[in-house]
């Protein structure tokens, strides 16, 4: 170490050898992958971007180039609005309920003691690789306002009147719960990953110093677990501002997505239905830029916000 | 039943060693955690009930959690007994185990990269990497086909596997897990002479194994689900995966939902088969010195 | 470090042997298939008479068993006696086939299909953007059509003199009545309505709602699309001399010149206030389940009763005309079977087009899948009549016209949210029905072809 800093000092002008030579063994094990991407995925993005910028009616066909319109659009259409808040507040609401609870559930299928871990690792995460239209049915049926059984454990407390799917106010976080619920063995999973490797002799010496339970997780684990955090956070989020299966499967009326006055319509389904209901290639396309840009920055931001080497001492 | 065998006598010691208030806590939690894994399983039990029973049971609500009288194996006859049913499952194994592997390939491998080396553009190549996670397929969709179409892909294996060989999300994840491995290790192994490909798959990726273990399994969850593409770029009936051959059980103005079911308890196998072999990986830990975070 | 190393070595041979396998299997399978979708045309062999040309049609459909069924019983009587021709016949899951479609148009001619179904909304855009060719006069001439199928399943596929499209899937619409429920209320479920009022009222009885909870609803009103275009066309049908409901000079809806079309959005959001419940079985079928009095549906229903509900008895009658003694009406909707202009042989698509449509194709079609003719023969055949709901589904087609949607989803959608509004939103109705009105006139600019 010490003399690869010596040596970019001496050669602070140009590259060393030894910098070189890591450089391009990154670049070779990075090439497949970015090729990859850049001709399969990153070409076809440009090509929709360049749909954006144009009146894109593939049946009449009809491509007049309008430049930025599209664009201006967006920001004048109360539906887009809508789409957009209601992504928003969402995303706000199931990350962060989300990744606490698999966190939570992840720090107890830890632990060797508990009886029939494997059984309970299996049962949380089997939502996760259950059909979306069986556990729509199932939900739909929990959140039936009179008969439901999420209804009936409300009203032990005293909470009633509550229409869920059928109100324009509850609909949406009964589509979060039902979709946070869903994806609790996913982060689970991540987050277990992550906790295996935290060697077990740095919890055995902070028991030793006399740390209780809290202090071990608060102190160790969690700083220890940071790259994990943050991997789930940034993914948690880019996936729910992209959000499209529980908002359209619970919700949909004679083929049309959104739930009551489209308070679940989320910004991808609007996408979905701009481009291939209603036949407007060249605004949706301009939507999904203007979602990509909203995630993109949101996306900087967090790894701005958290990102931290992880030094061992 | 090992593990209880095995607990059994230090589970008096533990009994010793807590208080009741403490003891109270751990029961009810334990109630709790058995709760929410009841919560957790009731659509799988309504998927597997409505597998067995005809479509006029299956949409009733109450929802028929458990009704033997009205079971039978005839969804299950109709769904295997369409011609080609081996043959989807052939395909979709096929498809699924490849695109696995490339992406478990292809993430580890551009992971450590941008773990392990310090190069220009890391940061701008990364944020470009991952920021092709933030546009919804629907939108590439038609400009990707009409690539696939000019290179003759359609209807092709190829054409299915190419456009996921490569995942974003996987980077990510492999690149966060290799960064938490201590560089001291590595910088030993290298002053040791060790070449980098030795390094890449002696040293880091054994260190890897549980989110290698995690990414087969999301790996192979996707591409098995994966319903949309296949079906845009596949027109042969010899080229269906599962996905497409269930779809046929939705139409436009009815959705045959006991054969649904049945279908998707069938493909909900294999899932949960990749799942328990790969959280073996997450019972074993690694309990040895210089370890990732 | 010795076992977990040779874990590692296995893991990663497996992830070699994997990679080869795959690698070599890509390679074999990036040659082409066998059966390639696009047409080709490969010159007959044979010494005698030039042999007619190999010709291979795509046939796009979105799915459905029975459709699938019957389309495959036509392809293998087609090709039999048309030994040069072949059909790669794809049936297309709903919900995807749009998407599907759409890509396969845009990469243009060797994906996409040859003959294929479009709502009938839709052939006026199709056609104005040259996609579609027109019927071929040597298969069947535009004054064959005129005199063989009803005008109102053909009229949508005409543009200027010719016909771009043959009818397919045929619907109308009609109330379907729980028979229990009716006599448990004391009503006569076989009785035509007499006017909207005596449906409202029907309905209102058979609403069970106490307290803000409901036990049953009397009146289905979640297909708001189809209780809006048969109540608004009704009026201008019977009532305005057939007036179209989109000015043709103009391009605008004419809804607003006439107060009774805003009327009857106002009854219609009355009886969905009253007779329906949206927080009552969210997400499921209550006719299906017994616990709605009515519902509107098409003859279709009839199959998918048959099948989530075969015990359930109900009487098919006709939509109740708004005033008493009106003549009956109905909105009749259609697919129409086209062929793109890409397509390598006209003349055999529209062959196979006709070979499916004709009439003694009709009697098959209503065989296996229950599907109604279009042909103006066969609508007092018995065959189609064998009971009483089958009676007034089949009278339906001579008095039906066709939605006047131009485009399609948006439709759907703006009734929907103009109804929703109302009555969940506690918009007044006049507002909720002038925000419909601007942007349904946004969505016919939008589609309306620009010459």
């Amino acid at each position: 170490m010490a003399t690869a800093a010596k040596a970019f000092a001496i050669t602070r002008q140009r590259w060393s050898r030894q910098q070189r030579r890591e450089a391009l063994w990154a670049y070779a094990f990075l090439s497949p992958a970015f090729f990859f991407l850049l001709a399969l995925i990153m070409f076809p993005i440009l090509f929709a971007f360049w749909i954006s910028l144009h009146d894109w009616s593939l049946i009449p066909r009809h491509f007049p180039f309008i430049g930025l319109q599209n664009y201006l659009e967006t920001l004048r259409d109360p539906l887009t609005i809508k789409s957009l808040r209601n992504t928003l507040f969402y995303t706000v609401g199931a990350v962060p309920v989300s990744m606490a609870v698999s966190l939570i559930l992840a720090l107890i299928m830890n632990q060797e003691k508990l009886p029939f871990r494997t059984w309970f690792r299996t049962a949380y995460f089997i939502p996760v690789i259950t059909s979306w239209v069986a556990v729509s049915f199932v939900w739909l049926w929990l959140f039936e306002p009179r008969w439901g059984l999420v209804n009936s454990f409300l009203g032990w407390f005293g909470i009633t009147g509550i229409k869920w799917l059928a109100s324009p106010v509850w609909a949406l976080p009964a589509i979060m719960l039902v979709a946070v619920w869903k994806g609790l063995g996913y982060n689970m999973v991540i987050f277990l990953a992550g906790l295996q490797g935290i060697p077990r002799e740095m919890h055995e010496a902070a028991k030793i110093d006399g740390a209780n339970r809290w202090q071990s997780f608060w102190f160790i684990t969690f700083p220890l677990l940071n790259p994990t955090v943050v991997f789930i956070t940034v993914t948690a989020v880019i996936g729910s501002l992209q959000v499209f299966t529980p908002a359209v499967i619970m919700t949909t009326v004679q083929g049309e997505a959104g739930g009551p006055i489209n308070s679940t319509r989320v910004m991808v389904y609007h996408i979905y239905s701009t481009a291939f209901r209603y036949n407007r290639l060249g605004y949706g396309a301009a939507l999904a830029f203007v979602l990509f840009a909203l995630i993109l920055v949101v996306t900087l931001m967090q790894l701005r916000l958290t990102q931290r080497e992880v030094e061992y001492t | 039943m090992t593990e209880i065998a095995l607990q059994r006598p230090s589970a008096m010691a533990f009994l010793r060693r807590h208080s009741r208030a403490e003891l109270a806590v751990l029961v009810l939690g334990f109630l709790i955690l058995m709760l929410g894994a009841v919560w957790m399983l009731l659509p799988l039990v309504w998927m597997l009930s409505a597998s067995l029973m005809p479509l006029s049971e299956v949409i009733k609500v109450p929802p028929i959690w458990f009704a033997p009288a009205k079971y039978s194996l005839n969804n299950y006859i109709e769904v295997w007994g369409r011609v080609g049913f081996a043959r989807f499952f052939f395909n979709s194994v096929f498809v699924a185990g490849t695109i696995t592997a490339a992406q478990l390939l292809t993430s580890s491998m551009a992971g450590f990269a941008f773990a392990r080396y310090q190069f220009p553009g890391r940061m701008l190549i990364f944020i470009l990497i991952l920021s092709t996670m933030m546009i919804p397929f629907q939108v590439i969709m038609i400009p990707l086909f009409i690539m696939m179409a000019r290179l003759h892909m359609v209807n092709t294996y190829s054409g299915m596997i190419l456009p996921a060989i490569v995942t974003p999300f996987g980077i990510f994840m492999m690149r966060q897990f290799m960064l938490g491995v201590p560089k001291p290790l590595l910088e030993a192994a290298r002053i040791d002479g060790a070449s980098e490909p030795y390094i890449f798959t002696r040293i880091m990726l054994p260190l890897c194994k549980p989110a290698i273990a995690a990414l087969a399994i999301f790996a192979f969850l996707g591409s098995w689900d994966n319903f949309l593409w296949p079906l845009i770029i596949i027109n042969s009936k010899q080229l269906w995966t599962l996905p497409i051959a269930m779809s046929r059980f939705t139409e436009q103005y009815i959705s045959q939902t006991h054969l649904q079911m049945a279908g998707a308890s069938i493909m909900f196998l294999p899932v949960l088969f990749v799942f328990l072999l790969m959280q073996r990986n997450f019972i074993e830990g690694i309990a040895l010195t210089g370890l990732k975070g | 470090m010795n076992p977990s190393s040779m874990r590692t070595l296995s893991r990663r041979e497996l992830l070699k042997v994997m990679g080869v396998t795959a690698a070599a299997s890509l390679a074999a399978a990036c040659t082409p298939p066998v059966p390639a979708p696009a047409p080709t045309k490969a010159a007959g062999a044979p010494a005698a008479a030039p042999a007619p040309k190999e010709v291979k049609l795509a046939h796009w459909q979105h799915h459905s068993v029975s459709r699938a069924q019957t389309v495959e019983h036509f392809k293998a009587r087609f090709e039999d006696e048309n030994k040069n021709v072949k059909i790669d016949f794809q049936s297309i899951p709903w919900a995807e086939y749009w998407g599907k479609l759409a890509s396969a148009i845009a990469a243009g001619k060797g994906s996409a299909p040859d003959v294929f179904q479009i709502p009938m909304g839709l052939v006026e855009e199709y056609v104005a953007g040259g996609n579609l060719v027109p019927v071929a006069d040597a298969v069947i001439t535009g004054k064959a059509i005129e005199e063989s199928y009803l005008p109102w399943t053909v009229q949508r596929g005409k543009k200027g003199n010719e016909y771009y499209g043959l009818p397919l899937d045929v619907q109308t619409l009609l109330i379907y009545r729980n028979d229990k429920l009716y006599q448990e209320v004391g009503l006569d479920p076989k009785a035509n309505f007499k006017d909207l009022t005596d449906l409202y009222e029907q309905a209102a009885k058979l609403t069970k709602k106490k307290g803000g909870q409901t036990d049953q609803i009397g009146c289905n009103t979640g297909y708001y699309s189809a209780w809006q275009t048969v109540l608004y066309q009704q009026f201008l049908q019977r009532e305005k001399n057939g007036q179209a409901w989109v000015d043709s000079a103009t391009k605008k809806l004419v809804w607003p010149k006439h107060p009774e079309i805003l009327e009857l959005f106002k009854w219609f959001c009355k009886l969905s206030a009253d007779a329906d419940d949206n927080a009552f079985l969210t997400g499921q079928n209550r006719f299906a389940l017994g616990k709605a009095g009515m519902e509107i549906g098409h003859p279709v229903s009839r199959g998918t009763l048959k099948a989530q509900a075969p015990d359930l008895a109900y009487t098919i009658v006709p939509f109740a005309p708004r005033q008493a003694g009106q003549p009956l009406y109905t909105a009749g909707s259609h697919w129409m079977w086209v062929v793109g202009k890409w397509a390598a042989d006209f003349m055999s698509g529209w062959k196979w087009v006709y070979f499916c449509t004709n009439k003694p194709a009709q009697i098959v079609w209503s065989d296996i899948g229950g599907d109604l003719p279009s042909y103006k023969e066969l609508v007092d055949d018995p065959r189609f009549r064998k009971d009483a709901n089958a009676n007034v589904v089949m009278d339906s087609l001579k008095y039906a016209s066709p939605w006047e949607w131009v485009g399609w989803a948006e439709w759907v959608k703006e009734f929907g949210d103009a109804r929703d509004r109302v009555v969940i939103g506690n918009e007044a109705p006049d507002k909720s029905f002038n925000t419909m009105v601007d942007n349904l006139n946004k969505v016919i600019e939008t589609h309306t072809p620009k010459s």
